[in-house]
């Protein structure tokens, strides 16, 4: 029979971040010290995801007895910030804005503390081609991929080009916007026949494709948080779906099946925790990320994005990964949100 | 005694992720050697080199293969997992179960899921395969248990993947502590399944935020109501009649405001209603629910136009009716068709319970049925002996003529009349009401206590003050003429950017149905428009059976004219991008492969 995995993570000191971690004895029960403004919602596709982290944060935070002002991203943000001054912001934007960049520029403008990836850095790792090329360059796996924007498909003609594709990779294959999050426009395509149609729902979120070799395995994402000796993983988060791993299976609880910690043996725990940090580092990342991973059978983690903004929603991994880490959601909130009050800016 | 297995062969079958049983019958057929599968399964626990097995996969079609996607294919493999659960099936889940067993067994097949390719029809192992799933090979499942001879058909409960103890039990199986983040993911009902949030429904998130224009819901525009006046008139209330007010009412509803209500249905040529008639409902939403729980039984048929209101189409579902769309056009609802569905449905064996139409300005078609022709309605439905429910909450809001008269005003016995205050007055006090025949309104009455009590008499009297001290058929008027005008510039700015588009002028209500040029899928172009700041709903969300995705609802009831014109400049530019797509890779409108999760923004986003 398989024997039941083991809970596996070894608590090795690279696997499981214990410096960090906010012990209860950081979060005064009560008292406001510290306040935080969590920014969520935005204009993007999704803002509705957004919202639903940023909720859940705020709560964290208020529960570690921080001052906590949930805030809607809008055009008068650097007005909001000048009158509530908050020590640190800490945006939950998912998507385009959130994500890319350009409201960590604006909050480098405002010259306040927040959490999380700067813009530069933020930028890259939003762009999927950019992000594979330089996990390739760190030495990780990555899916094979092509990147395709939709005027190619004018120049040389869609069928041409599929056609291509087909020959080069085979089937199946991941249609994919190049920038997005939460399996928004995502499609595995088995057939062929089928490409086209996940071409258009794929542009109909932006101008670029991204193509990949579809890869089976066992599906991890690790957290990864920066503690004082470095970037350190959680544990592996394993998620089984009815389907595919799509919008609807991410956040409506019941069609995937999570173990946190994954079960795997030890050496691909430690590899995949290995990977995650090295991916962190290679994207330049801070505070926090998370990087989807398929473990293929042989054992080998293959890297399929790293998220600057991860999901904190009820169904989300990063969450999952704090709790099998045995540490209090609240108090490594906190944690996180002082870190940022006294990280050096890059 | 077993032969030595070639470990090689085995590690490599292993790692292609093939179960213990098939790689006994591959090495029989292919090596003609004869292991057990226990011995296959041993030596996976000694080479630990070879990853365990992963979890059990729930058998659940998600992934179905497009060709095998029809919701038919889909709703059999559901309802057989279900009853191998020892769960009742609906009449019309059981007749859809069977005609799938009877076709599979005559043409020799079985679905069976293969993880890299989902879902596919392949030729059936006779003896072994015993329904019209093939079970999970037997070492993912219950590797301890000693295995069956193949020839043994494996009762189909025992390979039910999901127990009915719901994901505890099959994460212990799988040997983890595996969570679904929902204790009771297993114990919902049925009816529950489509009760899900999709994709679509998350893009509508942004509908509300200034930016965008949103030309997706159906609110009121509540500014144009005399808001000081009701002000005064509410706390007038409060501080006289509060002890009343802000206690229990009864069942049925305000008898003041009953008699009232009678007043409003008047002015549509019904006169005959007495107010004990009249139950007064939380919403016409709740006489949609109301009228649902007492006729419907699952698998019954419901009819309604293509399309239909999505409101109404939700309540169906959750009930478990079974929706049978029957064609309208310029005029309305189609006789024939209409007379054609009944016949059609009964002879196939089907209950035929009601008709639900919305006879003026309709949600989302925008047109009305003509006065000759609900006549004919009437006549069919009363020679058919089908019960018409008539829902008419946008009946007096035409632009350019007096109402006609309801299908109530000339049937009082065939014909169960909705009305709302929401449309014409505030949709935030939810107040609606149901006039309906004598027997059926005391059920009526018994089913909203039952889930109610009672509606609000806070709403109920502040309506009543309304009308008793405001003048609400000048605001009728007034909103009559501030909605013409938002007809007009939607259909305006539709001339003028969207040719390549059709449409209906509406001569009232609030919507008005786009037929999008050929190609174009309104579900797929949606977060297109999200990223051009405007909304509108996919017509998918009005139909029961995914059809729709070539047309689109825009409301012109909230955005100022000028917000509209606004809206539809961007939503040109958005079907012009789209057009360009679509044209390059030569796809079409789909449909939506489960009509059931929510795909409608909710009421409060504009
Ligand atoms: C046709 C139709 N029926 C019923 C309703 C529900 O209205 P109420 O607010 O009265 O529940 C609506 C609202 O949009 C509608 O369009």
């Amino acid at each position: 029979m398989t024997p039941p995995t083991p809970a596996t993570t070894p608590a090795a000191p690279d696997v499981v971040a214990p410096g960090l971690t906010g012990t209860s004895s950081t979060a005064p029960a009560h008292g406001t010290d510290l306040s935080v403004a969590v920014l969520a919602g935005g204009l993007s596709h999704e803002r509705d995801v957004s919202l639903r982290s940023g909720r859940r944060v705020a709560e964290a935070l208020r529960a570690a007895g921080v001052d906590v002002r949930l805030h809607d991203v809008d055009a008068d943000l650097l007005g909001f910030l000048r009158t509530t001054r908050p020590d640190v912001v800490w945006p939950l934007l998912h998507g385009a804005g959130g994500e890319d960049g350009s409201l960590r520029d604006v909050l480098e403008l405002a010259g306040v503390p927040y959490v999380g990836t700067g813009p530069r850095a933020s930028r890259a790792a939003w762009d999927k081609p950019i992000a594979k090329e330089r996990l390739q360059q760190a030495g990780l796996t990555t899916p094979e991929w092509l990147t395709l924007p939709q005027e190619l498909f004018r120049d040389l003609g869609a069928a041409a080009v599929l056609d291509a594709v087909v020959e080069r990779f085979g089937l199946p294959v991941v249609v994919k916007p190049t920038r997005g999050g939460s399996a928004l426009g995502v499609t595995r395509v088995q057939r062929r026949e089928d490409l086209a149609r996940a071409m258009v729902d794929c542009f109909a979120y932006g101008g670029s494709a991204l193509i990949e070799q579809a890869v089976d395995g066992i599906e991890v994402a690790v957290s990864v948080i920066d503690s004082p000796t470095g970037p350190t993983a959680l544990p592996p988060v394993e998620i089984v779906v009815d389907g595919t791993y799509d919008y609807d299976a991410r956040y409506n609880a019941g069609r995937v099946e999570y173990f946190a910690p994954a079960r795997l043996d030890d050496h691909v725990a430690r590899q995949v925790a290995t990977d995650a940090v090295a991916a962190h580092r290679a994207l330049d990342l801070r505070h926090l990320s998370r990087t989807d991973m398929i473990v293929r059978p042989d054992g080998a983690p293959t890297v399929l994005e790293v998220n600057v903004a991860p999901g904190m929603t009820e169904t989300s991994l990063f969450p999952q990964a704090v709790v099998a880490a045995g540490h209090d959601v609240p108090a490594l909130y906190r944690s996180i949100a002082e870190q940022a009050l006294t990280s050096v800016r890059r | 005694m077993p032969r030595k297995l070639p470990a090689e062969l085995v590690t490599r079958l292993l790692r292609e992720g093939m179960g213990p049983r098939a790689i006994v019958e591959h090495l029989r057929e292919h090596e003609g050697i004869e292991v057990s599968p226990q011995a296959i399964s041993t030596f996976r626990q000694r080479h630990t080199d070879v990853p365990p097995q992963h979890s059990t996969r729930r058998v659940v079609p998600w992934d179905v293969r497009p060709e095998h996607r029809s919701s038919g294919y889909r709703r059999a493999i559901l309802a057989y997992h279900r009853r191998a659960q020892g769960r009742t099936l609906t009449g019309e889940e059981r007749r859809n179960l069977e005609h799938v067993e009877r076709t599979l067994r005559e043409a020799g097949q079985v679905i069976d899921y293969q993880p890299a390719q989902g879902w596919l029809l392949v030729p059936a192992r006779p003896g072994v395969d015993t329904g019209i799933v093939r079970e999970p090979e037997a070492s993912m499942t219950h590797d301890t248990t000693p295995t069956q001879p193949a020839t043994t058909p494996a009762p189909s409960a025992a390979a039910a993947p999901a127990p009915p103890g719901g994901p505890a039990a099959s994460a212990t199986a799988a040997g983890g502590a595996g969570t679904r983040l929902d204790p009771w993911f297993g114990s919902y009902a049925a009816r529950a399944h489509g009760m899900r949030a999709s994709e679509i429904r998350a893009l509508f998130a942004v509908a509300n935020r200034p930016e965008v224009v949103s030309l997706a819901g159906g609110m009121p525009f509540i500014e144009g109501l005399p808001l000081d006046v009701i002000g005064e008139a509410v706390q007038r209330l409060i501080a006289t009649k509060g002890t009343t007010a802000l206690q229990y009412g009864s069942g049925q509803g305000d008898e003041e405001l009953r008699e009232r209500i009678l007043e409003i249905v008047a002015l549509e040529g019904i006169t005959d209603a007495h107010p004990d008639d009249v139950v007064v409902t939380t919403g016409s939403q709740q006489g949609l629910d109301l009228v649902t729980r007492i006729f419907v039984d699952p698998g019954d048929v419901v009819l309604a136009e293509a399309p239909s209101y999505v409101g109404a189409l939700g309540v169906f579902r959750s009930y478990e009716a079974q929706v049978q769309h029957v064609p309208l056009d310029a005029d309305g609802l189609v006789p024939e068709a209409l007379e054609r569905a009944i016949v059609q449905a009964r002879s196939a064996g089907q209950r035929v319970k009601f008709l639900y139409t919305i006879p003026n300005y309709h949600n989302p078609a925008g047109v009305t049925l003509s006065l000759e022709r609900r006549q004919r309605v009437l006549e069919i439905c009363k020679r058919h002996g089908v019960l018409i429910i008539e829902d008419n909450p946008y009946g007096l809001l035409g632009f350019d003529r007096e109402p006609l008269p309801a299908l109530r005003a000339f049937d009082d016995e065939g014909v169960v009349y909705l009305g709302s205050f929401s449309k014409t007055f505030a949709p935030g006090y939810r107040v609606g009401w149901v006039i309906a025949p004598h027997a059926v309104r005391e059920k009526l009455v018994l089913a909203s206590e039952s889930s109610i009590l009672s509606p609000s008499n806070a709403s109920q009297m502040a309506i009543t003050t309304y009308l008793a001290t405001c003048d609400w058929r000048g605001q009728i008027k007034a909103y009559r003429e501030m909605y013409r005008e938002r007809r007009d510039a939607m259909v305006g700015a539709l001339s003028e950017h969207l040719p390549s588009a059709s449409w209906n002028v509406p001569d009232g209500g609030f919507y008005v149905w786009v037929r999008l040029p050929d190609g174009l899928d309104a579900r797929s172009m949606l977060p297109r428009a999200v990223t051009e700041r405007v909304a509108y709903v996919p017509g998918t969300a009005f139909f029961y059976d995914g059809q729709g995705a070539d047309h689109m609802r825009l409301s012109f009831c909230y955005p100022t004219p000028e917000r509209i014109r606004e809206g539809v400049r961007r939503l040109a530019s958005v079907v012009n991008s789209e057009a360009d797509l679509v044209r390059l890779f030569g796809t079409h409108a789909e449909p939506d492969d489960d009509p059931r999760d929510a795909e409608h923004p909710s009421p409060n986003l504009a």
